[in-house]
């Protein structure tokens, strides 16, 4: 994979000296896209540093680029301009094979559809990273078990999708994202499909995943819990950063206290 | 940045590598579970595939019961007219037919699991590992086909000339043209299937994520 070293000037400067570098950072990125002649510009100039644990909530109306700006961080779409470095790797760089390694090995996605395979039971669903990721067989299922486990799904592993409420599947599209232990879970609604109470679970399974884990979170939701347990909060409008709030404590406040 | 947040975070493999899908994995997450569930459909597009390569492999037989007449009544001081090439275009039409169809449950397939792909990919499946599984559910269609195809191709030549010909049948269509009938005939079923699982493979590869997530079925 090519590595690209984050220039001097990169938006590394407000971190910590001894603090490990950015999960991720944007610069400068726009998307546009052409619609019957007309240009229509979904991110217009987003420059964005996410800090390796820090938890990001984005929020906007829809229609604002929340969902490109997180297909550009999550490597789904290559920006029309700008760079986008996770982990220090410039993703424009990365050719196609070197893209799905790094959604393999570095990104978990949760959907608000859920996603899981309809025709593969929960175990199948969380060990498909794995296998792609080349993991040994025999690990693969023990890991999967753990992850199953660990989301409080250990005894309905056999399951298909159909089988289970909208609540545990969400809980196994949890646990097939944090199972390659990547640097970054991108959410997109993760409750959104879900009922209240089931959501709040949902919405404190992640908080706990990446307070225990360590993962940087990047969440795109309207949920009130979700944004008052982040450390930031994004706020997009017409392609562009309006502007960002601290609701809770800072990652420094945090490591502080 | 000390406690809580930094000092567990898991190792992340830093080592570049390209993700992968070996074949028994292919076959065992995907190719059979997915047959299994289009069960009912794919058991009418092997019924045409069946249908279209025991045609082909009666055709075929007849040439060569036809072949080893003319080579007994030769010898016998006889003439017997031969067959004529016209059936072949009769053979390029069922085999065109049988194409088309299993084109279309190939892309059927593809388009019912658009959002399925894309998933895959945002997991690391590279687009090589996609065009694999619906190659591996053709191929295997298409073998199973061919295989009983021929088959039945057989069966029916027998059926044809075995009660006319009498004893002589065993002269002008022996066990190894059966065998090498029933052989052509998977041959050309894989070859159909091939040639059938281009288009909508191309189509799977360049499904992009991003666009699939969106996609409503």
């Amino acid at each position: 994979m090519s590595e690209a070293t984050l220039p001097a000037a990169g938006g590394a400067a407000t971190a910590l000296p001894t603090a490990p570098p950015p999960s991720v950072v944007v610069e400068g990125a726009r998307k546009f896209y052409y619609m019957g002649g007309e240009v229509v510009r979904a991110v217009d100039g987003i420059d964005l540093t996410i800090e390796k644990g820090e938890y990001v909530s984005i929020m906007g109306p829809s229609g604002s680029g929340k969902t490109t700006l997180f297909n550009i961080v999550g490597g789904l779409t290559k920006p029309t301009e700008g760079t986008v470095y996770i982990d220090r790797t410039d993703i424009s760089k990365l050719d196609a094979s070197e893209l799905a390694w790094l959604r393999c090995r570095k990104i978990g996605y949760v959907f608000q559809t859920f996603n899981l395979v309809p025709i593969m039971s929960a175990l199948q669903n969380v060990m498909l990273p794995l296998i792609f990721g080349g993991i040994e067989r025999s690990e693969r299922e023990d890991r999967a078990h753990d992850m199953l486990k660990l989301v409080g799904l250990g005894d309905r592993v056999n399951h298909k999708p159909t089988e289970l409420s909208g609540g545990q599947q969400q809980r196994v599209a949890i646990a097939r994202a944090f199972v390659n232990n990547p640097a970054i879970v991108l959410a997109d609604e993760p409750t959104g499909n879900l009922d209240l109470k089931t959501g709040l679970h949902i919405i404190d399974m992640m908080i706990e995943m990446n307070r225990a884990r360590g993962v940087t979170m990047l969440c795109n939701t309207h949920d009130q819990k979700i944004i008052k347990a982040s450390n930031r909060i994004v706020w997009v409008c017409d392609g562009k950063v309006e502007r960002i709030e601290h609701p809770g404590k800072t990652l420094e406040e945090a490591a502080k206290t | 940045m000390s406690a809580p947040l930094a000092a567990p975070a898991p190792p992340v493999a830093e080592e570049p590598g390209r993700s992968q899908l070996p074949l028994r994995e292919a076959l065992s997450f995907f190719v059979f579970q997915s047959l299994k569930l289009r069960m009912g459909r794919m058991a009418v597009v092997l019924l045409g595939i069946i249908f279209a390569i025991a045609f082909l492999a009666v055709l075929l037989g007849t040439e060569i019961v036809f072949a080893g007449i003319h080579r007994l009544s030769a010898k016998a001081g006889n003439t017997v007219e031969a067959s004529s090439g016209f059936q072949r275009w009769w053979i390029a039409v069922a085999l065109l037919i049988a194409t088309v169809g299993v084109t279309n449950a190939v892309l059927m397939s593809v388009t019912e699991r658009i959002k399925e792909i894309g998933t895959l990919k945002c997991l690391g499946a590279r687009s090589l590992h996609i065009m694999q599984i619906f190659l591996f559910e053709t191929l295997l269609l298409g073998g199973i086909g061919g295989l009983g195809g021929g088959l039945l191709g057989v069966l029916g030549v027998v059926a044809m000339f075995a009660m006319p010909l009498k004893s002589d049948f065993g002269l002008v269509f022996s066990w190894l043209d059966a065998l090498w009938l029933v052989g052509l005939s998977t041959a050309a079923s894989l070859g159909i299937s091939l040639v059938a699982a281009v288009a909508p493979l191309i189509y799977a590869a360049r499904i992009e994520p991003a666009e699939a997530m969106r996609y409503e079925v």
